[in-house]
């Protein structure tokens, strides 16, 4: 299992671990950050995609380990992926040893209907405690526990918290390293829900428990954002913050991580005479390393948002407005947010599937994601589109080009819905669990756990998928570079060179290998040099295909592009973009993956290499099933 | 509040969580299984065991899914885990 070799503070298996147990929305991620800080790691449990958290108690003392769970309302598995946290309990699972003692983590303000996981809790027979969260707002919300009394009466110590303030934490540090003088309860409470009932009106009525009233805001608050008209308007207001500040900050932020390795790639190409390892350095090296540091500020900011999103609450109600227009592709209003962030980069998208519980969904998404009109894809869409629709071209009030990119959008999404339908009704049907979702009350974030849930996926990021971004870079610039033609562009100007070299390259050899596979589609071999280019992004599309045709503005091709004829086969000198050929690029964009920074997270997410292969393969029969198809149909209307 | 077992069979004020119309208030008899055990038993762990209080606060405009507050919490549920949890109304 992948937990034994991965980073974090280094854990020896003798260490005493402490597991927290508690339900969704319960503060345990809160009191998890507080009790290890930022040196946690996020391990995969075998089979599934759910994930649990490992970290240290930071401080002196005994050293003991905490594992936080993934939330659960109660024991009994609904489902393959609540199983395996029922197992690390029981633990029957290797790699992850046995909790030693149990922290429960209760909402003060949920506290009757958390008694029944409480009771399977202590039924365990684990030395436990329990936090008692939210007592802040159990007292604004004029609800009281004696929690000495509820100690007393469930039988293990009770320790009152204010996450978000950090009260009660110290006393929980020091509590913990003494997790052996906690008592496992003599007698077990009931578990069956028919006696559970009884078991928890009598131990609140001994703690003289008194349940917190609805809260005024939170419900005042959800009759605007729940509302079926006000609700979307809010929603709709809500999203188009979200990407204009992916795209109003993050955009910026990526051109400056860009512009800047760019001007350090040029530095070092000036300072190196030596040619091949110029370019091996400036393209290879500091490209890779910007290739993979160019993502940085989208991740960062997208899980920002989220956080803070889910902090406050909102997600959630995002989800009850999206479910049903979710469920017709099988998933549920969680996926929304995953499935919109994919709109500016699958990436981020990807990784922030990691909120939803049932691994199923979690898997369709992912696959599904990669269609949904990544920002990678625009520059090529802008340049194809230019050179198939005039500038000027109308059609009633609206322009073609417009139109054409509206269409382009439109495709993206609509792919992505019907493959996570096809796939939720074939690989993946039958999730076992049924849809259901708890609305917290609105709420402030702590800046420790937005922070943590920001880092967490950078980390992640840079440490898993940049190591796989960067090899997939170098090996491209070596296919695009060898063999070396020094003596054959000894007496050219560098734009003819670079085209020498590539058109004589092991990429080209590639091209012409694969030229048969796609000739039905119109590409001749330099279109497909390009497509291997842009296995590295799909934008590199764009100069590839500039650099194979020795543009001289690599960047904007498309005047070169539209004058290239064929130089082999039955069609020489025929042209070679032919609104036909143009057509069936765009739709093979919009439906292909062929990138492998997507691929490289997806592995990482999904914990194999099965589902980017599947993903691969099956996206790529269908972007040249249906950009054959769309090919016909064009040339029928011509 | 009341935690008494639910009464053996249906009466004629009992009716389907689902049947709820908005801002309607009643209080659980019992959650059936024939969504199957695990269903029932995480029904029972979001909070709907017999004699707790419920109220429907958002119903979409396609009928699914439903918001309700059960005890302390408000929840979310597609129509199916509704259609499971009985409940009377209350005046």
């Amino acid at each position: 299992m992948s937990a034994c070799h991965t980073d974090g503070p280094a854990l020896a298996t003798h260490e005493p671990t402490v597991a927290l147990v508690g339900a969704p929305n319960s503060g345990k991620s809160t009191v998890f950050n507080h009790l290890t800080g930022l040196r946690v790691r996020t391990a995969n449990y075998p089979g599934v995609t759910v994930t649990h958290s490992v970290g240290r108690l930071g401080g002196g003392g005994d050293a003991v380990q905490i594992v936080d769970l993934p939330g659960t309302y109660g024991l009994e598995p609904a489902s393959p992926d609540e199983q395996v946290v029922r197992d690390h309990l029981d633990g029957t699972l290797s790699g992850a040893p046995r909790p030693d003692a149990l922290l429960l983590v209760v909402d003060a303000t949920t506290l009757r209907r958390s008694m029944g996981l409480v009771a399977a809790v202590l039924a365990l027979g684990r030395p436990t405690a329990l936090a008692l969260t939210m007592m802040d707002e159990l007292a604004a919300r004029e609800g009281s526990v004696d929690t000495d009394a509820l100690g007393r009466a469930l039988g293990v110590p009770v320790h009152p918290v204010v996450g978000h303030r950090g009260r009660g934490i110290p006393e929980l540090r020091r509590e913990l390293p003494d997790w052996r003088s906690w008592p496992t309860v003599p007698v077990p409470p009931p578990t069956d829900p028919h006696e559970v009932a009884g078991w928890a009106s009598s131990v609140l009525e001994s703690a003289a428990y008194r349940p917190a009233k609805p809260s005024r805001n939170t419900r005042g608050i959800d009759s605007v954002l729940l509302h079926p008209v006000w609700g979307l308007v809010v929603f709709a207001a809500v999203m188009t913050v979200f990407f204009q500040m992916i795209f109003t900050v993050a955009a910026p932020a990526q051109a400056w991580v860009e512009s800047f390795f760019g001007w350090l790639g040029d530095l070092a190409g000036q300072a190196i005479t030596q040619p091949l390892l110029s370019g091996f350095v400036q393209t290879a090296l500091i490209g890779g390393v910007g290739g993979v540091l160019v993502f940085l500020p989208q991740i960062i900011l997208l899980f920002l948002l989220l956080s803070l999103m889910e902090g406050v609450g909102y997600l959630s109600r995002a989800a009850v407005l999206m479910d049903r227009v979710m469920s017709v592709s099988g998933l549920d209003g969680r996926a929304f947010v995953a499935m919109l962030s994919s709109v500016a980069c699958a990436i981020p998208g990807i990784m922030s599937t990691r909120t939803m519980p049932s691994s199923r969904d979690r898997l369709a998404t992912m696959v599904a994601a990669p269609l949904m009109p990544c920002s990678a894809r625009l520059p090529v869409y802008l340049l194809l589109v230019g050179m198939l629709v005039p500038a000027g071209a109308t059609w009633g009030p609206f322009g073609v080009q417009g139109l054409a990119m509206f269409a382009l959008y439109l495709l993206g999404g609509l792919a992505a819905m019907a493959v996570a339908s096809l796939l939720r009704s074939t690989l993946l049907r039958n999730g076992g669990l049924h849809f259901y979702l708890e609305l917290p009350p609105f709420r402030v974030p702590t800046p420790a756990t937005v922070l943590a849930q920001v880092w967490d996926p950078v980390k992640i990021f840079l440490r898993k998928v940049g190591t796989i971004i960067l090899t997939v870079t170098i090996v491209l610039w070596a296919l695009m570079t060898f063999p070396s033609r020094t003596a054959e562009t000894a007496g050219m100007d560098d734009v003819d060179a670079s085209a020498y070299v590539l058109d004589h390259s092991y990429a080209a050899s590639l091209g012409h290998a694969v030229e048969p596979v796609f000739e039905p589609l119109g590409f001749d071999w330099r279109i497909d040099v390009g497509l291997v280019g842009a296995l590295a992004a799909r934008e590199v599309f764009v100069s590839t295909l500039g650099q194979v045709v020795a543009s001289d503005d690599s960047d904007n091709p498309s005047g070169t592009l539209a004058g290239l004829t064929w130089t082999d086969g039955p069609k020489t000198g025929e042209l070679v973009f032919t609104p036909p050929t143009i057509v069936a690029l765009l739709v093979f964009f919009a439906f292909a993956l062929q990138c492998m920074s997507t691929l490289a997270v997806m592995r990482r997410e999904s914990n194999s290499w099965r589902w980017p292969a599947i993903a691969f393969f099956g996206m790529g029969t269908l972007a040249w099933v249906s950009a054959y198809l769309a090919r016909t149909v064009t040339l029928a209307l011509m | 509040m009341t935690t008494a077992l639910s009464p053996a069979g249906p009466t004629t004020r009992t009716l389907p969580l689902l049947a709820l119309r908005r801002g309607q208030q009643a209080t659980v008899v019992s959650v059936s299984d024939e969504l199957g055990e695990a269903a029932a038993r995480r029904l029972f762990d979001l909070g709907f065991g017999a004699g707790t209080r419920v109220q429907c606060l958002r119903r979409s405009p396609f009928g699914s899914p439903v918001v309700y507050a059960v005890g302390e919490t408000d929840l979310c549920l597609r129509a199916d885990l509704a259609g499971a949890v009985l409940v009377e109304l209350t005046a």
